[in-house]
């Protein structure tokens, strides 16, 4: 009789989600130091080469991906950097400078015309031309804040940047709530659901958005948020939010992104809380860079092939352009104007989160909006932040002394 | 380069240049924001002076030629409010003190041009130190000898002005106990502190021409002391002064300056002496590190007076001189400020008690420069 081994693991052991996302999470800080320090390319490259390696490899994911509270967790990434980049934005400067919002909607707005126009020409319906056109003109907040932070960036270009691209997510947001109540319109017939629904998403972010930084505002008076536990604080704060704002229907994009500019506005008191708010967000923002990687396919990169591409070039054309337009009467140089155009490239983390919500609303129509964007996202995903990089470091806004010491 | 001869100019108007620092207003540190805001003064057509300084988050305005109280008011609310109007465009802040609070030196930039180059070249890293924030106030004088005789006989008043002037309590991210911190890193250069003694202008040229032959300077420019001549204008010009906080502060202090020098020059109430010098290194530290506390040693006399009464006395003496000039408000103003020991270094010291964030202190002193 042989001996009953069944108290043995089973052989070859079985290597599940968990296994795999710890690899992940292994190589992906190492890749990103090692673009870094070999390529002086900002590591978030790295980061995502490892999603897009292990989405090419075809790793069994499935453990990422159905983790609910894996997602919750990148989806918190995203509101940490969003909420980042509102608490930087002065609206008083819109005032003060209008020249910026006419560069604004130049670089937006003909990034969504020409964008628009191209997806007309091969031929897709008007729908999903304008959602492509929308997920296009936003040039990612969260790679654009990465860069900016780990260049120690600081300046005009820098603020525009930033400040762009806060207003590109709050425009994409916008169209696509217009696009999906419209089409919703087609379908049921029902003139309240085209005027009402965004609306009703709108109002309730807003709420949201309040109650946030009311939350954030009082934490503020009463703790030092620059130590790690308040910085606890924040990421519960933030749970909560998501947890509601999937409650109400709002948009996890618009509520972090206008509670900070909430709580800057009402409080002009400089806020000095930890980048990324600490270990633990920092933490997160490398994963999500990681999935971000994994979920765009670079096998459509072939696939999308041509049409990619030219998707790709209209819209640098478009930012750069729409960038250089006003830069002279809104106070840049020549060469700031173009540079700003070129820092606004990147293209990802909320594209694809905005590809998402098309998709799960719309499942066949967000699928043929997939296979346009994909190749367009997998290439951005390189290509965007080391045009952020080059433009930040042909401004020199990036600290000097600082990068050279780190990578030696 | 040989020294320039001593131009012709009316004698005790006055001109007056300020530092002044930009800052982001999102953390409130410095910002290398001088290029673009030269820029878009330069695209609204604004008139003033303004000039890039040695690092690019500093920029230096200039007043004209003015001869009164009033005049040098007006034109450095003018320069403000013009800067303020091109800063809210760029969404970056201006405020005025003798130094930032919590800049990190090594993280400046050196401005572009072949001076700041070349300044950056033989400095070094004092010359990133040396983004500090002064006022400097050219007083007319009627020929160089008399430029001279003058630029001694105000030696003695540094401590007085230092004093008056203190705005750099806090540096590198803390507070140093000196009220005029700035002043220290001026001492680094190794040109630096006071003129030589030469009453003519024959003696001081035969000092440039040996210094020049040395190889050591090649214009006035390279001299950093206290109060230089500038022969180009015409002027004395005192460069102790810290920026202050309000160009209201910083007016007052230049015609006190020329009150002093008018009171100098008509009364002549001491001969500039080699000796005054003996105290003048003490005197000035004292000044610096304990603002109106500190001692002051009457190089005269050798008596030593606590610096804050000494001022309230000297003012009460040149008092006939302000009425004459107009300055008696500005100057009364001041002499309150010495009796209730009151200067920006104490404003900074105040505000940052209240509320300890750095930060939040700039962006203070960015709503006190905007201040009507």
């Amino acid at each position: 009789m042989p001996p009953d081994l069944s108290f043995l693991p089973a052989w070859p052991p079985q290597l599940g989600g968990s296994f795999w996302a710890a690899v992940l999470l292994v190589v992906a800080p190492l890749a990103g130091e090692a673009v870094f320090r070999l390529l002086r390319w900002p590591r978030i490259v790295g980061y995502t080469l490892v999603g897009l390696a292990a989405s090419a490899a075809s790793f069994d994911t499935s453990g990422l991906q159905l983790s609910e509270g894996f997602r919750r967790a990148l989806e918190v990434a995203l509101a940490v950097l969003l909420f980042e980049l509102g608490s930087r934005i002065n609206p008083a400067w819109l005032r003060a400078n209008p020249w910026l919002i006419a560069t604004s909607l130049a670089e937006a707005g003909l990034t969504f015309v020409l964008v628009a126009a191209f997806g007309h020409y091969l031929g897709l319906g008007s729908g999903s031309s304008v959602a492509v056109a929308a997920v296009c003109l936003v040039s990612s907040p969260a790679v654009v804040m990465r860069v900016a932070a780990e260049m120690s960036a600081r300046g005009q270009v820098t603020e525009r940047l930033l400040l762009f691209s806060a207003l590109n997510t709050i425009y994409a947001v916008v169209a696509i709530q217009i696009l999906l109540a419209s089409l919703d319109h087609l379908k049921s017939h029902d003139p309240w659901s085209a005027v009402g629904q965004p609306l009703g998403v709108f109002a309730a972010s807003f709420v949201l958005a309040l109650l946030l930084a009311g939350a954030v505002g009082v934490a503020q008076r009463r703790l030092d948020l620059r130590d790690e536990n308040s910085a606890l604080l924040l990421i519960g704060l933030l749970l909560l939010t998501l947890a509601l704002v999937r409650l109400a229907g709002a948009s996890p994009l618009l509520v972090p992104l206008l509670a900070g500019i909430v709580l800057r506005s009402r409080d002009p008191r400089p806020r000095l809380w930890p980048r990324h708010f600490g270990t633990a967000g920092g933490a997160l923002v490398v994963l999500l860079f990681v999935v971000n990687g994994m979920a765009a396919d670079w096998r459509l990169i072939a696939a999308g092939g041509l049409a990619a591409l030219t998707l790709i070039a209209l819209r640098a054309g478009a930012k750069i352009a729409g960038a250089v337009l006003f830069g002279r009467l809104s106070g840049l140089s020549a060469g700031q104007s173009a540079a700003l155009g070129v820092a606004l490239l990147p293209m990802s983390g909320t594209a694809v989160l905005l590809t998402a919500s098309l998709h799960s609303a719309f499942p066949e129509f967000g699928v043929r909006v997939a296979s346009a964007l994909a190749g367009a996202v997998a290439v951005m995903e390189i290509a965007g932040p080391l045009a952020t990089q080059w433009a930040l470091k042909f401004c020199r806004e990036a600290h000097p002394g600082q990068e050279e010491a780190r990578a030696a | 380069m040989p020294l320039e001869s001593f131009a012709p100019s009316r004698c005790l108007t006055l001109g007056i240049e300020l530092e002044l620092q930009l800052v982001s207003t999102h953390d409130y540190d410095l910002v290398a924001a001088a290029p673009d805001l030269l820029r878009i003064l330069k695209q609204r057509g604004f008139a003033g002076d303004v000039k890039p300084e040695i690092t690019a988050s500093m920029i230096e305005i200039a007043t004209g030629v003015c001869a009164t109280y009033g005049q040098a008011l007006e034109q450095l609310t003018a320069l403000r409010d013009g800067l303020l109007d091109g800063a809210r465009r760029l969404d970056i802040g201006i405020c005025g003190g003798g130094a930032h609070p919590f800049q990190h030196w090594g993280e400046q930039r050196i401005s572009d041009g072949a001076r700041f180059r070349h300044l950056n070249d033989l400095y070094g890293y004092l010359a990133k130190q040396f983004t500090i924030f002064g006022q400097h106030v050219h007083i007319g004088c009627p020929g160089p000898d008399e430029a001279l005789l003058l630029l001694h006989g105000l030696s003695r008043f540094i401590p007085h002005l230092i004093a008056l002037s203190a705005s750099s309590p806090f540096v590198q991210g803390n507070d140093t106990g000196f009220d005029s911190a700035r002043l220290n890193s001026i001492f680094a250069f190794p040109l630096s502190g006071r003129a030589p003694f030469a009453l003519t202008w024959a003696e001081f040229q035969r000092y440039f021409d040996k210094m020049a032959h040395t190889g050591v300077v090649e214009s006035m420019k390279d001299f950093y002391w206290d109060i230089r001549p500038k022969p180009e204008f015409g002027t004395i010009e005192v460069r102790v002064l810290d920026t202050p906080l309000t160009v209201g502060r910083a007016a007052r202090l230049a015609v006190l300056i020329q009150t002093l020098a008018r009171w100098l020059i008509i009364e002549k109430p001491f001969r500039p002496a080699e000796d005054d010098y003996l105290v003048y290194a003490f005197n000035r530290f004292q000044a610096c590190r304990f603002g109106y506390g500190g001692v002051w040693v009457d190089p005269a006399s050798g008596e030593q007076r606590v610096l804050g009464d000494e001022i309230t006395r000297l003012l009460s003496r040149i008092g006939h001189h302000a009425v004459e000039l107009g300055t008696d408000e500005a100057v009364a103003a001041l002499g309150n400020d010495a009796r209730a020991r009151d200067n920006d270094a104490l404003w900074l010291r105040q505000r940052q008690g209240a509320d300890p964030l750095l930060p939040e202190l700039v962006r203070q002193q960015c709503l006190r420069w905007a201040e009507a």
